[in-house]
């Protein structure tokens, strides 16, 4: 019987995560006031601009200063400030289902969903959850209460890898249906068409999304650390090949090099926040790491 | 071509089909391994599929190779140029046998004679050869006897002859037989050239070859031969050979007189191992004695026996030892002749002998010296040889004849005193060249230095004279002698050094010449006390000629020794078997020399049909020391290839195969084995070493930022 975010995070984790802040490096659109920059300019006290006066307007935002100067009307517009909506997109297709440690990489991905959902919840930003393989699996709209971040953990947990991955149409689904700019968070390991992948991400940033992607992988895909050959299975396709991979190291290291730098390439060009997690590192520390910095650099 | 000594082992080539079928089945047996995606590991295969192939496919070849080498070495295969030969024509071969035929061959061992073995690959090496081949056989005996001289194709005629030999009585002559057969060789230089020397492997006979000296190299008469003649050695004798031998014997005095006591000296040698045996003694068929003696591995010890009191007469003998591995040199024949009286001739005016005469028997007759005087111009009517020594008193000048009978007696043996006198001028000496010196003139002594004590010198010896000062003379006259000739020593001085007695041995002689007269003209020498023992030692010392001991070593052809009693025309002499021996005479210089022909049966050889005894053959001794010469040694002589050397019939025929057909290739094979192994770990190694992974070029933070190796 899940219990929530307990079930992921322990209260030690927790802890740790309580005093930290996401924050999106753009502004973000909200239906309640908070923390946030948001575009809509509302009444808060801090000045943005001047703007010609318009039939319509509310006449106390006029600049009578400027009026008396210039003899024209101008209206200040004011910063407005809302909360941050976090939807994450989790892959949980089958090739996530791999792990050579304790975790599998959906599990770790769940995980680290977890701890930044925690984190925005409680700081009263909204969080959602896009489950995806081939499809679109489970959808949660953003809400920032408690019992939605169980529920939402609740989702993660009950659903296990096991489809093809479709990650290219899931985005391009999610973007259409994500209107209002929000922070995307995707998990995935990305082993999709990298041009149908950074069309989807070019989408969200089109939509003036805020997007980080978090590329989980096994460590085991990195350096291919097998001590001996077999007859490898792709969880996917269900293919069988048989190699050694001591034989094949060289050439599997420029491979996924290559792989991996067109993916950090495409997603600084697009100014998304690219991330390469591994299933080794403790979440709570990458999670504790990355908001940190990211808190430094807003 | 290649052909396998163990060809069963040829089926273990399908053993070669293990690398490919462990290849074939892997796949199947491999582990399944799930992973997140193949996409990355297809491309890195594609990448490097080339390379993957080529080094599995060395890899394989490299393993099929060392199996394949592996079980071709067990098969031991041989390269055939033979099977080339055939293809082209096969060559020809000139085989040339050098067969030891020397006593020593006749050792038998528990595993059978040597001589046996010897023929069996003598036989083997005809046997192996084929149509258009030729052989050619020589034994190595005392001199080289060609079996067949020249090489011919009748092999069953070379196989028929190998079987009629017997090995001889006497030592080989390996050098001669190895030169005449590459002589033989040289015949018809198209030929592929094999020359076997047979031997039993006894160092004796190599000491020709240079086996003495441990930096001889081959030999130089050899050398130009060797570079086109394929020579093996077939050593067959026995590895450790024990052998003990009469290596001589002696009898003291020289002269046995008929009645008077003696001793026989008998040296026994040995090889092998120190053995303790008695040594017996038999004379005329009875057993006259007994000595126990200890022969040390390689030494030689000496076993005396008290000889029984023999009447006048020639007597026959021998000593035996125990039987041994070499039975042809356990018996040791001998004559001893014992004399009734000692004949010694005198050669001097009645005045000038009297006191020799008086000398040699001082009391009439009861020393057994029977003195025979004679005047110089009588001295061609007697026999030298029949006397023991000859006494020369102021006999000279002699005509040059009767100098040379006299040089000739002293070569062979005898001994001759002279005393000067006044007949003769120093020229008169100048003519007799086997005097110790040739004096220069005749001094009249002054009266002050006519007392001398005289003294004896280091080589006194010969006649046992005491080397300090014997006592003093007065002397008138003497000769005063210059310069010794060769050979020459002074065996007693005068006060002022002058040389006062010489002695020179000349052939097997001797000769003592005086400076003072054999009378009181010249000294009172004749009454000193040194006279008397002086003479009488010359008498004991001058048994060369009619000593008491004859006997001579085997030969081929044997010169009768001086001293053997004179044959009379036609009378048949007889050997040891009773076959009668082919005599043969040589007029050599001024005298006779009878050859005994084929006098190599050791016993002994008597006259005509009442078989006196004649003389007394033995083998000669050096060729019964076995030692044997080292394989290496033999080796190093024959130029060095040690291949070469074979010890049985079965290394032989081996070395041949080898040497005729291509070498063994198994070594070669174990040797790419081994490199190839060394090849399959390296390859192999570095087929699984562990190359760089992508965590180590590029650098992940903790907040996942990445930063390629270097540029972090």
């Amino acid at each position: 019987m899940s219990r929530g975010i307990t079930d992921l995070l322990t209260d030690r984790q927790l802890q740790l995560l309580d005093r930290l802040v996401l924050q999106s490096r753009y502004v973000v659109e909200g239906s309640l006031a908070g923390r946030h920059r948001s575009p809509l300019k509302g009444a808060s006290s801090e000045f943005s601009e001047h703007r010609s006066y318009i039939q319509g307007d509310d006449p106390r935002n006029i600049d009578w200063k400027v009026l008396g100067r210039t003899d024209r009307y101008y209206v200040r517009r004011f910063e407005d400030e809302t909360i941050l909506r976090v939807y994450f997109v989790v892959d949980r297709s089958a090739s996530m289902g791999y792990g050579s440690g304790p975790l599998t990489k959906y599990e770790y991905a769940c995980r680290l969903a977890a701890a930044l959902a925690y984190v925005t919840v409680k700081d009263r930003d909204a969080v959602g959850l896009y489950l995806y393989s081939s499809e679109t699996n489970a959808v949660l709209p953003a809400k920032n209460s408690m019992s939605h971040l169980n529920s939402f953990v609740r989702t993660l947990v009950q659903q296990q890898p096991g489809s093809k991955t479709e990650t290219a149409p899931t985005l391009h689904q999610i973007a259409r249906s994500v209107r209002r700019r929000a922070l995307i968070v995707i998990l995935s390991d990305l082993f999709d068409d990298e041009d149908d992948l950074v069309r989807a991400l070019a989408h969200f940033r089109k939509q003036r999304h805020d997007v980080m992607v978090l590329h989980t992988l096994d460590p085991r895909e990195l350096d291919l650390g097998f001590p001996k050959g077999g007859r490898f299975q792709d969880p996917e396709t269900g293919e069988e090949m048989v190699t050694d991979p001591r034989a094949i190291a060289d050439a599997y290291r420029e491979v996924f090099g290559e792989f991996l730098e067109q993916q950090r390439r495409r997603c600084r060009e697009l100014n998304i926040d690219y991330r390469l997690v591994q299933t080794s590192d403790e979440p709570e520390k990458f999670v504790r790491a990355y908001l940190e910095e990211r808190r430094r650099y807003a | 071509m290649l052909t396998f000594l163990h060809g069963i082992f040829l089926w273990g080539t399908l053993a070669v089909a293990i690398p490919l079928l462990l290849h074939l089945l892997s796949p199947r047996r491999a582990v399944p391994v799930p992973f997140g995606t193949l996409r990355f590991l297809k491309a890195a295969q594609k990448r490097s599929s080339a390379r993957i192939r080529l080094e599995h496919f060395l890899l394989w070849l490299i393993r099929s190779l060392l199996i394949l080498l592996l079980v071709l070495a067990f098969a031991l295969p041989v390269l055939r140029t033979a099977g080339f030969g055939g293809w082209l024509g096969r060559a020809r071969r000139d085989v040339a046998i050098v067969l030891d035929v020397s006593f020593s061959m006749g050792y038998a061992t528990p595993r059978g004679k040597v001589w046996e073995r010897a023929l069996d690959a003598a036989i083997a090496i005809v046997q192996g050869l084929h149509d258009g081949d030729r052989a050619c056989v020589f034994l190595a005996d005392e001199e080289t006897r060609p079996l067949i001289e020249l090489p011919t194709g009748d092999l069953d005629l070379a196989m028929s002859l190998l079987r009629e030999q017997q090995p001889g009585h006497a030592s080989s002559d390996l050098r001669g037989a190895i030169l005449a057969a590459c002589d033989a060789l040289e015949v018809d230089p198209e030929r592929e050239k094999e020359l076997f020397l047979i031997t039993d492997g006894q160092e004796v006979p190599w000491r020709k070859l240079g086996a003495a000296d441990p930096a001889r190299e081959m030999d130089p008469d050899l050398k130009p031969f060797f570079e086109k003649v394929a020579f093996f050695v077939v050593s067959v004798g026995s590895p450790r050979p024990v052998n003990t031998y009469v290596e001589g014997l002696r009898v003291d005095p020289d002269l046995l007189i008929g009645g008077k006591p003696g001793r026989l000296v008998v040296t026994v040698a040995g090889s092998g191992e120190d053995r303790n045996l008695p040594v017996t003694l038999s004379v005329n068929g009875e057993a006259a004695g007994r000595r126990d003696v200890l022969i040390p591995s390689g030494e030689y010890s000496d076993a005396e026996i008290l000889l029984p009191s023999l009447p006048p007469g020639t007597h026959e003998a021998f000593v035996e030892i125990p039987p041994d591995g070499l039975a042809a040199d356990d018996r040791f024949h001998f004559l001893l002749h014992v004399f009734d009286q000692v004949p010694v001739l005198c050669v001097g005016e009645p005045s000038s002998v009297y006191f020799v005469r008086h000398a040699l028997d001082p009391v009439g007759g009861e020393s057994r010296i029977d003195v025979t005087s004679l005047a110089p111009g009588r001295l061609g009517e007697e026999t030298l040889h029949r006397f023991v020594l000859v006494v020369l008193c102021d006999a000279l000048p002699l005509d040059g004849q009767h100098i040379l009978a006299l040089e000739d007696y002293v070569r062979s043996g005898g001994t001759l005193v002279v005393f000067p006198g006044d007949r003769a001028g120093v020229s008169d000496y100048q003519s007799f060249n086997t005097l110790p010196a040739h004096p220069t003139r005749i001094d009249n002594v002054p009266e002050d230095e006519a007392y001398s004590p005289l003294f004896a010198s280091e080589s006194g010896d010969d006649l046992s004279l005491a080397q300090n000062s014997v006592s003093g003379i007065t002397l008138s006259r003497r000769l005063f002698f210059k310069v010794p000739i060769e050979n020459a020593r002074v065996l007693l001085r005068t006060r002022e050094g002058h040389p006062f007695l010489l002695a020179r041995n000349d052939g097997d002689g001797l000769v003592l010449f005086f400076a003072v007269a054999a009378d009181r003209s010249w000294s009172d020498f004749p009454l000193s006390p040194q006279f008397l023992p002086v003479l009488h030692r010359a008498v004991r010392r001058g048994s060369g000629v009619s000593r008491s001991l004859l006997v001579a070593e085997a030969a081929r052809e044997l010169a009768l020794p001086p001293g053997t009693r004179p044959l009379t025309d036609g009378a048949a002499i007889m050997g040891p078997g009773g076959e009668p021996v082919e005599v043969r005479s040589l007029r050599e210089g001024r005298g006779e020399i009878i050859y005994l022909q084929d006098a190599t049966t050791p016993g002994v050889y008597r006259v005509g049909a009442e078989g006196s005894p004649l003389l007394a053959v033995h083998l000669p001794p050096g060729e019964s020391d076995l030692t044997p010469i080292p394989n290496t040694v033999m080796a190093r002589l024959i130029g060095g290839d040690r291949d070469r050397v074979v010890t049985s019939v079965a290394e032989m025929l081996q070395a041949v195969e080898a040497y005729r057909i291509g070498r063994p290739l198994a070594e070669l094979f174990l040797w790419i084995a081994l490199v190839l192994a060394v090849l399959e770990t390296l390859l192999a190694n570095r087929m699984s070493r562990t190359s760089k992974t992508l965590q180590d070029t590029i650098i992940v933070d903790a907040s996942g930022r990445v930063s390629e190796s270097g540029k972090a």
